[in-house]
């Protein structure tokens, strides 16, 4: 008797629910833990703490770094660098992040943001969604 | 009686099956809060360090954490050429023959540096400060333009490989001194410091009882221990599109554990000037951006100052000459990344190819 037979004779319809709804949560949790969206994002200067923002409201924040100003933007609960005066405006080309971990960062700047959130798997980096621990480069 | 019997045993293998997968669920979710993996970053070196470490109590953590950020912070200011009040700074600034007072650590570094090239037959030089400077690769803003030709004969006529740095040794309770005998001569650790500031965070992490660990500064890392039932697994970015990688290395899944892993490419700063690239990995013997057929090069060795050093003096030196010397070297192990997107791989280098770039 395969297993599908025996399991349809075993159980009741209302259980087969409870089963398939367990099985899904448990498929969502393997399939999206390791990257939850997050809640807030955290502002640090020269690695202090300096403010943070509600990811589920749309903000903007200019903050002073070392080579001039630099905005966070949050919209639709993700956020961003804006930087007017970096030499390789990495912190820009990050793009949106939204996951718990995940960072954009100007260096030269000396700003750094990134998503809080239950962290399954931290991130630094949109490389690691291959569930790495860090990037070689 | 057949009726309710078989109605039972049903029930009992529902259960049985309900129980499973409840089980599966709570235990996937405790694991989780267990053994926990926390990442922590900070913007030290010029660059990004993250520091994660798995199955520790969160104050242990905290703790050990902190004190190797400080410790890094505490070699960026000893060893560092832009912060003005480092001695390796004062060094440069001190006239030609001022012998300037130096820690026994500052000269266990130096002799590293000395010990790397002298074996890379000069592949490696901590005398190129000048050079560097020249070039513009370590200012705020990144060159776009080489320096002009006059400019760079008269550095290559003045510089000598292998000479310039000198260290006047100390006897037993008086410090050592280090002075700058040629004027193209300028102390520079970049190629090493930062593996040095790695190891000596794994060192603080270790004082504080913290054996699963992976220090991350700005790609180089250094991993101890393991996640349990899992292996540190690290990814190598590709040369050319940051987007991908070329390679995946998982290290051993055991307690003991530790490995280094630095890597030199042309691709992490450079520009494009007439449609050539002029990168930062500098080659002592022609002052220019190195040009011996690589992309990258990656070194797994025992210790982050060695894998830091060698992977710049293997970019220099080019696949045939290190392949050469990498029988000599205990415990380095090496990919280089061809131009032509093909690799080459040492035997014990951990770590399983992707495909071609």
């Amino acid at each position: 008797m395969n297993f599908f037979r025996l399991l349809r004779k075993a159980t009741q319809p209302g259980d087969r629910w409870l089963m398939a709804l367990s099985a899904l949560l448990l498929i969502g949790y393997a399939g999206f833990g390791a990257g939850q969206r997050g809640t807030l994002v955290t502002i640090h200067r020269d690695n202090q703490p300096l403010n943070r923002l509600a990811l589920a409201e749309d903000s903007s924040l200019l903050v002073a770094g070392r080579l001039g100003s630099v905005t966070v933007e949050v919209k639709g609960g993700r956020a961003r660098l804006l930087e007017y005066d970096s030499p390789r405006m990495i912190g820009t080309r990050t793009g949106w992040i939204e996951k718990a971990g995940e960072i954009a960062v100007c260096v030269p700047c000396g700003i750094l943001i990134q998503i809080q959130g239950e962290e399954a798997n931290p991130t630094s980096s949109k490389l690691n969604s291959h569930g790495l621990d860090g990037i070689a480069r | 009686m057949r009726g309710p019997s078989r109605q039972k045993r049903r029930n009992l293998v529902g259960s049985i099956l309900l129980g499973a997968l409840l089980y599966a669920a709570f235990f996937t979710g405790g694991q989780g809060l267990q053994n926990k993996k926390r990442t922590t970053t900070r913007l030290l070196m010029g660059t990004l360090v993250s520091i994660t470490t798995w199955g520790v109590e969160e104050e242990q953590e905290r703790q050990g954490v902190a004190a190797a950020f400080a410790e890094m912070a505490r070699i960026d200011a000893l060893m560092s050429r832009h912060q003005p009040q480092s001695p390796v700074a004062q060094i440069n600034a001190a006239p030609v023959g001022s012998p300037f007072s130096v820690s026994p650590e500052l000269v266990g570094l130096l002799r590293e540096a000395w010990k790397i090239q002298t074996l890379s037959q000069g592949a490696f030089d901590p005398g190129l400060g000048q050079l560097i400077e020249r070039w513009g690769f370590s200012g705020d803003k990144p060159p776009t333009l080489p320096p002009t030709k006059a400019a760079m004969a008269t550095w290559l006529a003045t510089f000598q490989p292998g000479e310039g740095i000198v260290l006047e040794e100390g006897s037993a309770g008086e410090e050592s001194r280090i002075y700058l005998t040629n004027p193209a001569t300028g102390l520079d650790l970049g190629g090493i410091a930062k593996g040095y500031a790695i190891d000596r965070a794994i060192f603080k992490l270790k004082e504080f009882g913290i054996t699963n660990a992976l220090v991350n500064a700005g790609g180089d890392l250094r991993g101890i221990g393991h996640k349990g039932e899992a292996p540190w697994r690290v990814g190598i970015q590709h040369p050319r599109e940051k987007a991908r990688l070329v390679a995946e290395s998982q290290w051993p899944n055991r307690p003991d554990t530790d490995v280094a892993m630095v890597t030199s490419g042309d691709y992490e700063r450079f520009f494009i000037h007439d449609n050539k690239r002029y990168h930062h990995i500098l080659d002592p013997k022609s002052g220019y951006p190195a040009q011996t057929g690589l992309l990258s090069v990656s070194v797994q060795a025992n210790s982050a100052t060695e894998a830091d050093g060698w992977s710049t003096a293997f970019f220099v030196l080019g696949e045939k000459q290190s392949r050469k010397l990498l029988p000599k070297l205990t415990g380095v192990e090496v990919l280089f990344v061809r131009q032509d997107g093909s690799h080459w791989k040492s035997v014990n280098f951990l770590g399983k190819w992707l495909g071609k770039p």
